[in-house]
């Protein structure tokens, strides 16, 4: 549900951002951007405060916020996270994750990718809070002020949806990197990547593609089945079987993204970049990213 | 994807205790949460970004050991430390980093404290940066 009323289903592809010398995929919307979407609509009162390379300030007022009794979100590079697994640390920094109190000296966490509650000591925090590099938080924090006594979901929910449909398509096409297109786009770059670098580099940039769709966190399909989700439960709150009829539209869409998936596994697994194989793989993203377009026009015209 | 269909591959890479939260569907077609353990596809992809890692690691111990490069240059590379990102954490030119990590003899003239932040940046100790095995 937030993750719909935030707006959060996106998709871009961006070979001008390169982490590692690997252009950037993502499902989502730009960090930062659903929280501050869903608590606009919503009406709740948000105060999000970054600290440019002020570390003591920005660990002095996450204190002062947590003294009066807020929990506190805030952006952090997971490779600074000491309770993740290793296989999961790399140099990413914008991973949310919750801090609502201080123990012993230790902060209380809630990370969205453990399953149960841990602790963090201040030291560890503020390198996680303020790591450089591509997208640095300089300890980005944010907690709500108030919320109201009664909030009225289905007007937001609307609003929600309508943008999602409109953002996912409107984009201008000097920019192919942005919204439903830029998955043809991807399919194009992915087609030629057997011909256009060394083996060695095209299934690494592959295997990128599958490993920012599959990440913890996604829900699977790059968060395709958690946007699925949100539309059942809007159609049920709304009574509105089109809505319905979207969601296990998008359903499909997600398993095609899965075999999409599935297929580039195998791909990297058996270490071969045959242009046969890339090309067979581009046309599974051609056939998602012409989905996911009508899927999206469908969406913006919905009546409700 | 179906609820029974969640995928639940065993691996090492996540270290078995781990799960991943998915959506999946029940057989009334509502979505449910589902934990994972894994899924081929996933580990694979996880498991080749980790060989790349350790691959240029082994091409920068190489290099280190020929006297190429300076012992810094096969730490950051194994912390996925790039140039940009040590510039910045050092405060110091992209030009002058590149030195340190590809002029032994530059490296091992600085003064003792910038070789204390450089291990401080990539959350070693001191010995350790000095060292490259």
């Amino acid at each position: 549900m937030a993750f719909g009323i935030g707006s959060g289903i996106f998709f871009a592809h961006m070979p001008f951002l390169k982490l590692n010398g690997i252009p950037g995929t993502t499902y989502r919307v730009m960090p930062g951007l659903i929280s501050k979407r869903l608590t606009n609509r919503l009406g709740i009162n948000f105060q999000a405060e970054s600290f440019g390379n002020n570390r003591q300030k920005g660990m002095d007022e996450l204190d002062r916020v947590l003294d009066r009794g807020f929990p506190v979100g805030m952006l952090t590079s997971v490779y600074y996270l000491p309770y993740l697994p290793k296989a999961f640390r790399f140099h990413f920094n914008a991973h949310n994750l919750l801090i609502y109190g201080k123990q012993n000296g230790e902060y209380l966490v809630s990370d969205p990718v453990l399953d149960f509650t841990t602790t963090i000591s201040p030291k560890d925090l503020e390198r996680a809070r303020f790591p450089k590099g591509v997208l640095a938080p300089n300890g980005r924090m944010y907690y709500p002020v108030s919320v109201p006594e009664k909030v009225d979901f289905n007007p937001a929910i609307k609003k929600a949806i309508r943008w999602s449909g409109f953002e996912n398509i409107m984009t201008p096409p000097f920019l192919p990197f942005f919204g439903s297109r830029a998955i043809n786009y991807m399919a194009n770059k992915v087609a030629k990547y057997p011909t256009a670098m060394d083996e060695r580099k095209a299934i690494l940039f592959l295997g990128n593609i599958v490993r920012m769709q599959e990440e913890i966190g996604t829900g699977g399909a790059g968060f395709r089945f958690i946007y699925a989700a949100f539309l059942q439960q809007a159609a049920k709150r709304l009574d509105n079987p089109e809505l319905s009829l979207l969601s296990k539209e998008m359903t499909g869409i997600g398993d095609q993204w899965r075999d999409f998936a599935f297929s580039a596994g195998r791909i990297c697994k058996g270490r071969q970049a045959g242009n046969e194989d890339f090309k067979s793989i581009a046309n599974l993203l051609m056939d998602i990213g012409d989905k996911e377009s009508a899927f999206f026009h469908k969406l913006r015209k919905v009546k409700m | 994807m179906k609820a029974n269909e969640v995928p639940q591959d065993d691996s090492g890479v996540i270290g078995g205790k781990f799960t991943g939260l998915k959506y999946a569907t029940d057989e009334n077609g509502n979505y449910v949460e589902v934990q994972s353990i894994g899924w081929d596809a996933e580990i694979t992809v996880l498991s080749q970004a980790w060989d790349e890692v350790n691959e240029q690691a082994k091409e920068a111990l190489e290099k280190v050991k020929a006297g190429q490069w300076s012992t810094l240059a096969y730490h950051s590379t194994k912390c996925m430390m790039n140039e940009a990102m040590l510039s910045e954490y050092m405060d110091m030119s992209k030009a002058k980093v590149k030195e340190h990590l590809y002029n032994p003899a530059a490296f091992a003239a600085l003064p003792a404290a910038t070789k204390e932040k450089y291990a401080e940046v990539l959350n070693i100790d001191l010995n350790e940066l000095l060292r490259a095995e």
